[in-house]
């Protein structure tokens, strides 16, 4: 989340303090010549400088009241993106406190949470200890691993949140603060002169003002199309790293992940876990997505009624892609009096535990 | 018709414009012409171009003003009648083109 609410703050009051109060100083000046006309310019044309004079007081003080929205309008901003950076660190301070690891702003991805082989029937209490130590260490990480996918649905919503906040209240703010008719009127003027002519001032020859209103626009056009641009240096001048595009640019990665790629690792691999449990032949399927049948079966099977849902079933995941093509195949060719009541048995479980897990795992899936 | 203005006035009037322009434009040094704002950057410049453009204009109205003054002054204008001819005619421009302009501002 790029900017600065000080540098934002700072145009404001440069608008108001200085601008504002300068614009409706002048008004205050011509008020001033018009009295003085009236009282010492006679004759038609002491009339018709009056009438112009007018004429410049009510569209001068029109414009105080254009620059007083302006900077009513920029101060709105600050104030919306002074509330995004404070939500976006709170998000980083939840991340620091969940054992995230947080570079800069950045919000590191976790990495994959893998499943400890369980101990053989015959284990010795030192590896059955050892196995439930390890199994804590996997909770600890899959924790993470949905904390993380969490926080980047809260980061996607204020991002866009903070977006739409500007299409509705700054997109359309210079269009009705536009005065063509004082553009107009100036340029009308400046022809009446030079056919009079009349040698312009110093000031009125540079319009300084105008120069920098110009190459602010420029700016402006610049910035716009940088936000709309594909090209990766010129985007990341005219938008923060971690924009909705990009966002969704990771979840892009994350559907890949789930298809054997890492950079989303656990919460990718949920997918293939998930895929193995709807399958036909349930039982051989999770035999490969796991390392082995028993390993598998543990996480799932034996995790506590406590441990989430999802938990159990990323889990499952800690896969070697080559190992579970293997076992899968092997399971396909085996004996169907063997394979079957296995499958039936998962098949089983998996519905029963289907709906308690359905509300956890429509947390996930729409990251896919 | 001969033009009844003192020297005294004529000064004074053109010295309150160029008082109203030179305030206008003398801001240009302070004008802040970068923004860190964030992904609202171009949204706040281009707000703020917007009315300093205007400012802008009406800073040359007045200068534009002060010297149709001491253009009055030095007999640019000859006659009464010629003088009030220039006057109504930028007063005809600015009335034509900003009454929808004033309405929606005041609003």
């Amino acid at each position: 989340m790029k900017g600065s609410t000080a540098s934002v703050d700072s145009a404001a009051s440069w608008l108001r303090d200085s601008l504002k109060v300068r614009v409706d100083d002048a008004s205050e000046d011509v008020i001033a010549a018009k009295r003085m006309a009236e009282r010492h310019w006679e004759g038609r044309s002491g009339t018709a400088y009056v009438g112009y004079a007018k004429e410049i007081i009510t569209v001068t003080d029109a414009h105080v009241d254009r620059i007083e929205t302006a900077a009513g309008k920029v101060e709105a901003y600050s104030v919306r993106l002074r509330q995004a950076k404070e939500q976006m660190k709170a998000l980083r301070d939840e991340a620091r406190q969940g054992g995230l690891d947080v570079v800069d702003t950045v919000i590191q991805v976790p990495s994959a949470a893998l499943a400890p082989t369980p101990p053989a029937l015959d284990a010795t209490d030192r590896e059955t200890q050892r196995f439930a130590h390890d199994m804590g260490a996997f909770q600890a990480q899959v924790d993470k691993v949905e904390l993380y996918n969490r926080i980047l649905e809260d980061v996607e919503r204020e991002w866009s949140g903070f977006v739409a906040w500007i299409d509705s209240h700054l997109k359309s703010v210079p269009e009705t603060l536009e005065a063509p008719e004082v553009d107009a009127a100036a340029n009308l003027a400046l022809e009446t002169v030079g056919n009079l002519g009349i040698a312009l001032g110093l000031t009125l020859g540079e319009r300084h003002l105008e120069k920098k209103s110009d190459a602010m626009r420029a700016q402006v056009k610049e910035l716009q199309a940088a936000r709309r641009s594909g090209d990766p240096s010129r985007r990341a001048r005219g938008t923060a790293p971690d924009t909705p595009s990009r966002i969704r640019d990771l979840n892009k990665y994350a559907d890949w992940a789930g298809r054997g790629g890492k950079v989303l690792g656990p919460a990718g691999a949920t997918w293939d876990t998930y895929q193995a449990l709807e399958d036909e032949s349930p039982g051989g399927a999770l035999v490969g997505v796991g390392l082995g049948a028993v390993a598998t079966a543990v996480v799932i099977f034996t995790a506590p009624v406590s441990v989430p849902t999802i938990a159990v079933l990323v889990g499952s995941v800690f896969v070697g892609a080559g190992a579970s093509w293997l076992v899968t195949e092997s399971w396909e060719a085996a004996p169907d009096d063997l394979t079957e009541p296995v499958d039936d048995w998962v098949a089983g479980q998996w519905d029963d535990t289907k709906d308690v897990a359905s509300d956890g795992w429509n947390t996930v899936k729409g990251w896919f | 018709m001969t033009i009844q203005l003192s020297e005294e006035t004529e000064a004074q009037l053109a010295q309150l414009h160029d008082d109203a322009a030179t305030g206008i434009t003398g801001l240009a040094s302070s004008m802040p012409t970068s923004v860190k704002g964030g992904y609202g950057t171009a949204d706040v410049l281009a707000i703020i171009a917007a009315v300093v453009a205007t400012a802008d204009d009406l800073a040359l109205i007045n200068e534009v003003a002060a010297a149709q003054v001491r253009a009055v002054g030095q007999e640019f204008g000859a006659t009464d009648g010629d003088v009030s001819s220039g006057f109504d005619a930028l007063f005809d421009g600015m009335s034509d083109g900003n009454v929808d302009g004033m309405e929606m501002a005041r609003r």
